[in-house]
């Protein structure tokens, strides 16, 4: 067990270093093209231009230009953006991932609670009315789009009914700290949490109704039904505990995807100041320091995640922890 | 049946063994290997019937696969019709595939399911290149009939058809051209008894009429004694006794044949039921197998000898062999026979 | 004690409903379980036994099934029990085991747990108790080291320890009745002479009735008291199985014995195997459903015969108690 913990963190490490690898290589090395030029930003002078060749030490071997590019990135963290003159590019992102996490971790509650109740009446009362309503919904919700969805709350909250009893305690787009005001961290997040959530609700109470429905098939929960035990026991603590594992695995993977930046639409309708949304300009103004960051930070968490749903399955299945 | 003793053995395998590595795991301690076949050595003679017995996991499906080279050879050797063919290259052993074919255990799984039985019953004619489209067809109803189906079955799919009927599909495609060797790998354990009864009468037809020689692999001692001339029992990847059908089952020599033979429950009554020989737990892990002899940690018999030394199997003067330090004599004294 | 079958079964029917028709699985079928008694249920696949099994522990539960009969536990009607009042029958005074122990057992949840789950089920009994009385259960099946298996996931054990285990959990409230639907099919020849001792143990330990449906004549010669050989949803055969065995009175028993290749002794040329396949149970032959492939089949056949015969040892045939004395195959050799 503590042998494939501590082989799963070093294969951790192996990919992070491998991804940070190639990220700098299709930055640094594609062919024909001139990085400084790509990250002193457009319509750079002669002389920034040579600043730049100078501090990333383009004009050395392609490992030295790596180790000082991750120098700037961990060591020193004085990588600049050259788009927003001066702007220091960690503390950017650092200051944006509280934001970022603070939305992607209530909306994952939410859609958690939600996938599980969803999931779990839809299968338990398969092929029932209240199954296909269920299902009906989820659909209907799995194909809105983010930022449709989120402009429309946006148009209720915000401007048609915003004076109205039921939407004037929505404060203005935008962030507030939890540091500062709890409350208004809540009343600020709390429609951006419902409108991410409302997509995965659906996901997830589908794959979890497929997966118990699959389980409930199983010789298994025949013997359970067998020894007298109740039908909620039976769903519960059979069924339910063993088909965990799809939900587990793709939560995971989605938290680390969405904290990486995948809230990116989210972001952006609310006005917030997330990692998304960092990327996003980033991407407009082609700040290539600015994307190199975001996207080894991603990156970190993806991996992160991947790891963190490996300790999870070997907890849910026993099968998975002998397997290593 | 004869066999002139100055014949030559159709398949004759020699210390042959089969490793099988698991594990890819960047520690060489955590890296495992289990010997599925474990040199072993036998004659097949033309116009023979070899039984193979063991239970699950004692590497008789992989020996079939072997026999057959429908998988690699780790080690030893092994020569079909007196050539050796332990080597030969995927290409190499194509042509030899009209001569050699094997029978599973689920048709179903050998038989494609989007194809009519027809089409699936002319592609050895196909890939081989023999015949025209209209010989072909006249092969497989023939072929069908030969199975005892009908020839209007080459129109239907292998879903339309019972296990039993399936598996005369499996049989009539591996006869289809005419082979010295058939490997049949459990071929009955999935079907009915009535239904297995008839795939084995089909069998000792077919045996009669095309002078086939036949690999019987089973976990089951009736059936494999009804078929067989000669049987071998196999127990973590060792032939571990061969002889006569009928000697082997009644007289057994090794101490693990005779538990075999008692644990079988047989559907008839006896005045009193008599003490089975017990075997002490279960079947040692494959990847860790005993020292010594493979059967000591649950036999009856075992004294120190055995466990530091694997005895060989030895032929005695009447034909049979046995790898057992202390083999047993005569018959055995539960009285079943 | 009252005079009364611990079960009784009457006519009991088991329908499904499905796009090529009516499957009737199980046609009327009745039979008692006496107490101390192990039943044998024969048949092939299709035959109806494991759905006559299921039917009794009230584990049919598919939309489409169609059940109707009787079924008397103790005196109490089982058919149409609601799932509250089944439940404190199941597991606690009928115990079943499944055919394939690799997927009977929770993955996720440890051996000692699913025994105790079933205790707490049904008795008033703290956790440690729980625990406690689920380690000596362990040990009574005769699995080694009961206490370490307690905490280990059925993955960790071989296909005889589950089967033990799951024959634990079965007999964990000292039922009445075990329902075993071909225990040992899964399992190699030399753990299932192991667990068909057990079978027979725990009638002697337990005191507890037993039915075993298999397809193995040889594991009903093994353990059982009396035997019902069934064929497309219906008991064509029914007696002791020393009668049975000895003088086999339904054409489809004769050639059951016929297919099973002889353990020694001269070997036939040839098997009596059964010409032709089992029916469609959705499009069932007019009268006998064994006529088709039946060598004495005639025009009478065309109905359907009703169980008849000796006292205790009934067949629905219709040949004449004379053609069957001459018909049928003798077992030489044994008592």
């Amino acid at each position: 067990m503590i042998y494939a913990l501590a082989a799963r963190l070093g294969q951790m490490a192996l990919v992070m270093f491998g991804i940070s690898v190639v990220v700098f290589l299709i930055f640094f090395a594609t062919p024909g093209s001139d990085p400084s030029a790509r990250i002193a930003g457009r319509n750079a002078s002669q002389e920034t231009l040579q600043q730049v060749r100078h501090d990333f030490g383009l004009d050395r071997p392609l490992p030295v230009q790596y180790a000082l590019m991750m120098k700037k990135l961990f060591v020193t963290r004085d990588l600049t953006s050259f788009v927003n003159r001066g702007q220091k590019v960690i503390p950017t992102v650092t200051r944006a991932i509280p934001i970022t996490l603070s939305l992607v971790i209530g909306a994952a509650l939410l859609w958690l609670i939600g996938g599980l109740i969803v999931g779990l009446i839809a299968g338990a009362t398969k092929g029932s009315w209240l199954d296909r309503t269920l299902m009906m919904i989820s659909l209907a919700g799995v194909s809105m789009p983010v930022f449709w969805l989120g402009e429309v709350a946006n148009l209720i909250t915000q401007s048609r009914f915003h004076d109205s009893w039921a939407f004037s305690w929505v404060p203005a787009l935008g962030y507030v700290p939890f540091g500062r005001d709890p409350l208004g961290w809540f009343q600020a997040l709390v429609i951006p949490w419902i409108v991410l959530a409302t997509l995965y609700v659906g996901l997830y109470g589908r794959v979890l109704r497929a997966s118990l429905i699959e389980t409930m098939q199983e010789d298994f929960i025949r013997m359970a039904r067998a020894k007298g035990i109740g039908e909620r026991q039976v769903l519960l603590r059979h069924g339910l505990r063993t088909s965990l594992v799809a939900f587990v695995t793709m939560f995971g993977l989605d938290f680390g995807a969405l904290v990486g930046g995948g809230a990116l639409l989210t972001e952006v309708v609310f006005g917030l100041q997330g990692v998304g949304k960092l990327t996003y300009d980033a991407l407009q103004t082609l700040d290539l320091p600015m994307i190199m960051a975001t996207v080894i930070y991603a990156s970190f968490f993806v991996v992160m995640a991947n790891f963190v749903v490996d300790v999870v399955h070997m907890f849910l299945d026993p099968r998975v922890r002998d397997a290593f | 049946m004869t066999m002139a003793t100055a014949q030559k053995p159709l398949l004759r395998a020699t210390k042959l063994s089969k490793i099988y590595k698991s594990g890819r795991s960047l520690l060489p301690s955590r890296r495992q290997q289990v010997h599925a076949v474990n040199e072993v050595s036998l004659e097949v003679m033309p116009g023979e019937t070899l039984g193979i017995v063991g239970e699950s996991g004692c590497g008789k499906s992989s020996l079939g696969r072997c026999l057959t080279r429908l998988q690699d050879i780790s080690s030893g050797r092994l020569e079909f019709d007196g050539r050796d063919i332990t080597d030969l290259s995927l290409r190499q052993i194509r042509p030899l595939r009209r001569e050699m074919q094997m029978v599973f255990q689920d048709p179903a799984a050998s038989l494609n399911a989007r194809r009519r039985v027809g089409d699936l019953l002319a592609e050895p004619f196909r890939i081989h290149g023999i015949g025209a489209r209209s010989e072909i067809e006249d092969r497989v109803s023939e072929l069908l009939r030969r199975v005892g189906l009908r020839s209007e079955h080459a129109l239907r799919f292998p879903h339309e058809f019972s296990g039993g009927q399936k598996q005369r599909i499996g049989i009539a495609r591996a006869l289809a051209l005419h082979p010295k060797l058939l490997v049949a790998d459990e071929p009955v354990s999935a079907l009915d008894v009535s239904i297995q009864a008839q795939i084995i009468n089909l069998l000792a037809e077919l045996r009669e009429e095309f002078g086939l020689t036949y690999v019987f692999i089973a976990h089951d001692l009736a059936v494999v004694r009804q078929i067989s001339n000669r049987v071998a029992v196999m127990y973590l990847g060792a032939i571990v006794e061969v002889g006569d059908a009928d000697e082997v089952f009644s007289t057994p020599r090794h101490p693990y044949t005779r538990v075999l033979r008692e644990a079988m429950p047989e559907p008839r009554l006896h005045a009193k039921r008599p003490e089975r020989a017990q075997v002490k737990g279960d079947l040692p892990s494959p990847f860790s197998p005993p020292p010594g002899c493979p059967f000591h940690t649950r036999c009856a018999f075992a004294k120190e000898r055995r466990e530091v030394q694997r005895p060989a199997l030895v032929k005695a003067a009447d034909g049979r062999a046995v790898a057992c330090h202390y083999p047993l004599d005569g018959p055995h004294p539960t009285g079943l026979a | 004690m009252r005079f009364e079958p611990l079960l009784e079964v009457k006519d009991l029917t088991v329908h499904f409903r499905s796009e090529e028709g009516l499957v009737e699985a199980v046609r009327g079928v009745s039979f008692n379980v006496g107490r101390n008694e192990i039943l044998g249920l024969v048949g092939e696949s299709g035959s109806g036994k494991s759905q006559t099994l299921l039917a009794i522990m009230g584990l049919i539960d598919s939309p489409n099934a169609v059940l109707s009969g009787s079924i008397r536990f103790e005196g109490q009607e089982l058919m149409g029990l609601p799932r509250r009042a089944l439940d404190r029958i199941r597991g606690k005074k009928i115990g079943m085991i499944f055919q394939d122990p690799m997927t009977s057992l929770t993955p996720v949840h440890t051996i000692g747990a699913q025994i105790v789950e079933t205790l707490r089920a049904h008795e008033q009994i703290g956790r440690k108790a729980a625990k406690d009385r689920a380690v000596e259960l362990i040990d009574a099946v005769g699995i080694p080291a009961p206490r370490s298996v307690a905490d280990r996931y059925p993955h960790q054990l071989s296909g005889g320890m589950r089967q033990r285990a799951v024959i634990a959990m079965a007999m964990s409230c000292n039922p009445a009745l075990l329902l075993a639907d071909e225990p040992t099919t899964a399992l190699d020849v030399t753990v299932q002479a192991q667990i068909l001792d057990l079978i027979g143990k725990l009638r002697e330990d337990f005191g507890s009735s037993v039915i075993l449906v298999t397809h193995d004549l040889g594991v009903v010669a093994e353990t059982a008291d009396k035997v019902n050989v069934m064929y497309a949803g219906r008991i064509v055969e029914e007696g002791p199985k020393e009668a049975v065995f000895l003088q086999p009175r339904h054409p489809y028993s004769w050639g059951l014995f016929g297919s099973i290749p002889p353990f020694d002794g001269p070997r036939p040329a040839r098997l009596s195997a059964i010409p032709g396949a089992p029916p469609k149970l959705s499009a069932l032959p007019k009268g006998c459903s064994f006529r088709p492939r039946c060598p004495h089949a005639h025009d009478a056949c065309l109905q359907e015969p009703p169980l008849a015969g000796p006292v205790g040892h009934r067949s629905a045939c219709v040949l004449p108690d004379a053609a069957i004395e001459e018909l049928a195959p003798r077992q030489e050799g044994a008592a």
